[in-house]
């Protein structure tokens, strides 16, 4: 798929790859309430600003690595839909309140 | 006759809700049939150069309509949900109406933060891609892209209904 293209596949990589842990990082943070960033706002400050700080945070750092790298594009997008279907059933709260 | 006045909250929960949420809503639509029809065996160069300018420019503006919504949404609106004698403390006050908040809101506080970081993604990857994501051996990354987004809708949609259901239950006023 990548053979004779122009520009590398990375940086496109990095912002999926970013995107799916942030999701994850959605759920998993969802049944913490341990960080809570600002107090009128309470746990859901942190169990919303952690995953957006991974996003931005992850994108930048995986620009980084992948910047002129080319990665096989099937494994990115299971990786990263994998990280979201799993982000998504751990938001739900019968799923969290069990942990 | 009566008088039709909003306070302070509800014109706070209307923006949110109506104004960010429904345009974002909205743009879905454009976004999804911009990525459908990118496709170079259809299109002129030029064609290709100025959908992929529109697209990138729509997605972008997705994007941040739904950083706006979820940042009001958890600042702005949340505590006024949570604190004191709120919609919160109404909803937990009944047992039929507990999980209205337990899990209704509980869900679309987390599931909207989606909507943003899926949408900063298409937008990001759209914007490095260009004119190249309409070719022809770019067809995968396209899909991946409209399965991106009809996550981040159905994240918006299912916020957006919860949101409304519960403002008809209690309200934040």
């Amino acid at each position: 798929m990548s053979g004779d293209r122009r520009k590398p596949f990375g940086p496109a990589a990095a912002a999926f790859v970013a995107g799916g842990a942030a999701c994850l990082a959605l759920g998993l943070m969802a049944p913490l309430t341990a960080f809570d960033l600002m107090p009128t706002v309470g746990p859901l400050s942190g169990q919303t600003m952690i995953p957006a700080a991974i996003f931005f945070g992850g994108w930048k750092g995986l620009s980084l690595f992948w910047k002129e790298r080319d990665p096989a594009a099937r494994p990115v997008f299971i990786a990263t839909f994998a990280m979201i279907a799993c982000g998504l059933v751990l938001t739900l709260p019968p799923v969290f309140h069990a942990f | 006759m009566g008088e039709m006045r909003l306070t302070d909250r509800e014109i706070w929960a209307a923006l949110h809700g109506i104004v960010f949420g429904g345009l974002l809503l909205l743009g879905f639509s454009a976004a999804v049939g911009g990525l459908c029809n990118l496709r170079q065996e259809h299109l002129t160069g030029e064609g290709v150069a100025v959908r992929t300018r529109r697209l990138v420019n729509g997605l972008w503006a997705l994007a941040g309509l739904a950083w706006i919504a979820v940042i009001t949404g958890t600042w702005v609106i949340y505590p006024w949900y949570t604190q004191g004698a709120s919609p919160q403390a109404v909803l937990r006050r009944s047992p039929s109406t507990t999980a209205w908040d337990t899990v209704g809101m509980e869900w679309k506080a987390h599931l909207a933060w989606m909507a943003p970081i899926l949408l900063t993604t298409a937008a990001t990857v759209v914007g490095h891609l260009r004119d190249e994501l309409a070719e022809v051996d770019s067809r995968p990354i396209r899909r991946a892209l409209i399965a991106l987004l009809a996550v981040a809708f159905a994240a918006t949609t299912a916020a957006a209904i919860l949101g409304a259901l519960i403002t008809k239950q209690a309200a934040v006023r």
